[in-house]
């Protein structure tokens, strides 16, 4: 009787150790740290509200697409930032001309500057990516003490320009519309290749 | 013993320590600067060239240094740190084991005022290492998912295979991925599993995935011995045209495999890029430089078929 007790005491007590020592989460759950409690919305309003008037200061289009097929990356070093090391680099465009074609995810424009045309891909719908938040230079890398709130920074900033800007505007451009325009180039500065550049929307008219 | 010779005793013995400690001082002073770099994993050959990297720029300094194999295991990890705090070394350039387990050790090399400049692998820790070196796992995985939604058309099944739980680079490059994926309804996530960064566990993952699903478009890979893993499986299940696979990191046998199109994209990540910006840091740190960036990004860029010749191994 005793033996049985204790064979009873002993596997309560392995049942108790067992159940306390193992756990099981789900994998989702098991998500990378959550940031530092940044208001991203209002971060990204303030970016907004500073980044009007420099919108204005942007390289034309035409000119730095010029320039880049001339191999020259003047614009870019002078222009272009990114918070990040490496040969990424981003720069805020403007430009003007007649809509080419509308395509369900991108508008092609024949942009026009000094009599010279160059065609430019504007991206309307996969507006994702650091372009936009890392082009005017305006977001410091001091800003933050971690990632996440950088990339819901640039998250928050790429939804922004989706829901207010693209939105809108698709619904109602065709082709032939004289329009002007405002955004961000992502620029490698190792491997350019200038046809594959795309312009990320910061403001359409 | 008289009087006279204690006093006698008791002012040259304190003399004599000073003198023996002021020599040790001016050795220390002449000796080159001493960094230690704690690896994660020398099993993976990234991680290899990341710490052989590191070593070759801190001797291009005039540093001494030092490659400690953490095996994966943060109690070998820390013994490495105890290490290197009680063998002098005046810098550690570190890739952490685990995000959260790995913050321990930085804070002990802390409080010896020793330096630790991340590189690769984030700590969750504000204010504890001198600087943090980290590839922007997140925006690379963006424009990956950007491409794998192109690449499927926006439709279809897809299975996810995710690096280490305890890694933030694995949830980092896993929210990037899904901060674009998730906003097409079309594609479905029929299974998400860990393969722990590790080509032949992906490869059994795999197998178990696909005896489940065998009718899936797409594999999304935390790095790219997983990709190789998995496209390994998909090749002995006949599957290896119909099913994309995309990677992460830029290893040389996923550039040639995206050569000969069979996988569909990686992101290229450079480590060298991050054990010379550590080493430069340490450096700039022995010369009297204190303030240093909490994180400092490295850029990502994506590989495929259609500009794969501009890349080599680890963007070397």
């Amino acid at each position: 009787m005793k033996k049985l007790i204790k064979i009873v005491v002993f596997l309560a007590i392995l049942i108790v150790v067992g159940f306390k020592s193992v756990y099981f989460r789900k994998l989702d759950e098991m998500q990378v740290s959550a940031g530092s409690g940044l208001d991203v919305a209002a971060y990204t309003a303030n970016y907004f509200k500073e980044l009007n008037p420099l919108l204005d200061t942007s390289v034309n289009v035409v000119t730095l697409y010029q320039a880049l097929k001339n191999k020259d990356l003047s614009l870019v070093k002078s222009k272009g930032h990114s918070l990040s090391l490496g040969s990424l680099k981003y720069i805020m465009v403007s430009g003007q001309g007649i809509v080419a074609k509308v395509d369900s995810g991108s508008i092609i424009v024949n942009a026009i500057n000094n009599e010279m045309v160059e065609p430019v891909y504007i991206e309307t719908e996969f507006i994702f990516g650091n372009a936009i938040r890392d082009a005017s230079g305006i977001v410091k890398l001091s800003d933050f003490t971690n990632t996440t709130d950088l990339n819901n920074v640039s998250s928050e900033i790429n939804k922004t320009i989706r829901e207010t800007v693209v939105k809108p505007f698709v619904s109602t451009v065709q082709k032939g519309d004289t329009i002007s325009f405002n955004g961000a180039i992502e620029i490698n500065e190792k491997y350019l290749n200038v046809s594959d550049l795309q312009v990320m929307p910061i403001r359409l008219k | 013993m008289t009087l006279q010779r204690l006093y006698r005793i008791l002012f040259v013995l304190p003399a004599f320590l000073c003198l023996l400690a002021s020599c040790k001082q001016k050795d220390k002073k002449n000796q080159p600067k001493k960094i230690a770099i704690i690896i994660s994993s020398l099993n993976n050959p990234w991680f290899v060239f990341l710490g052989e990297t590191a070593a070759k720029k801190a001797a291009e300094y005039g540093y001494e240094s030092k490659i400690f194999d953490s095996q994966n295991n943060t109690s070998t990890e820390s013994e490495h740190f105890e290490n290197a705090i009680v063998s002098g070394y005046d810098a550690i350039l570190f890739n952490a084991t685990d995000a959260d387990g790995s913050v321990a050790s930085v804070n002990k090399a802390k409080e010896a005022d020793i330096p630790v400049f991340c590189m690769d692998r984030e700590i969750n820790a504000v204010g504890v290492a001198t600087s943090q070196i980290l590839s922007d796992s997140y925006s690379g995985c963006v424009n990956l998912g950007k491409y794998f939604v192109q690449q499927l058309d926006k439709k279809g099944k897809y299975v996810e295979i995710l690096g280490i739980v305890g890694d933030n680079n694995t949830w980092s490059r896993s929210k990037g991925f899904h901060s674009v994926v998730d906003l097409y309804p079309g594609l479905k996530m029929v299974a998400q599993q860990s393969a722990d960064f590790d080509r032949n566990k992906a490869l059994e993952v795999m197998e178990s995935i696909l005896s489940a699903n065998p009718d899936i478009d797409a594999v999304f890979c935390g790095n790219d011995g997983m990709a190789m893993g998995a496209y390994q499986a998909l090749l002995a299940a006949g599957k290896q045209n119909k099913v994309k696979v995309f990677g992460f990191d830029g290893a040389d046998d996923v550039v040639s495999a995206i050569k000969d199109g069979k996988i569909t994209a990686t992101g290229m990540q450079y480590p060298a890029l991050m054990a010379n910006t550590a080493a430069q840091f340490a450096h700039e740190y022995f010369g009297g430089r204190k303030n240093f960036p909490e994180k400092m990004p490295v850029s990502v860029e994506m590989v495929t078929r259609k500009n794969v010749d501009n890349y080599v191994a680890y963007g070397q």
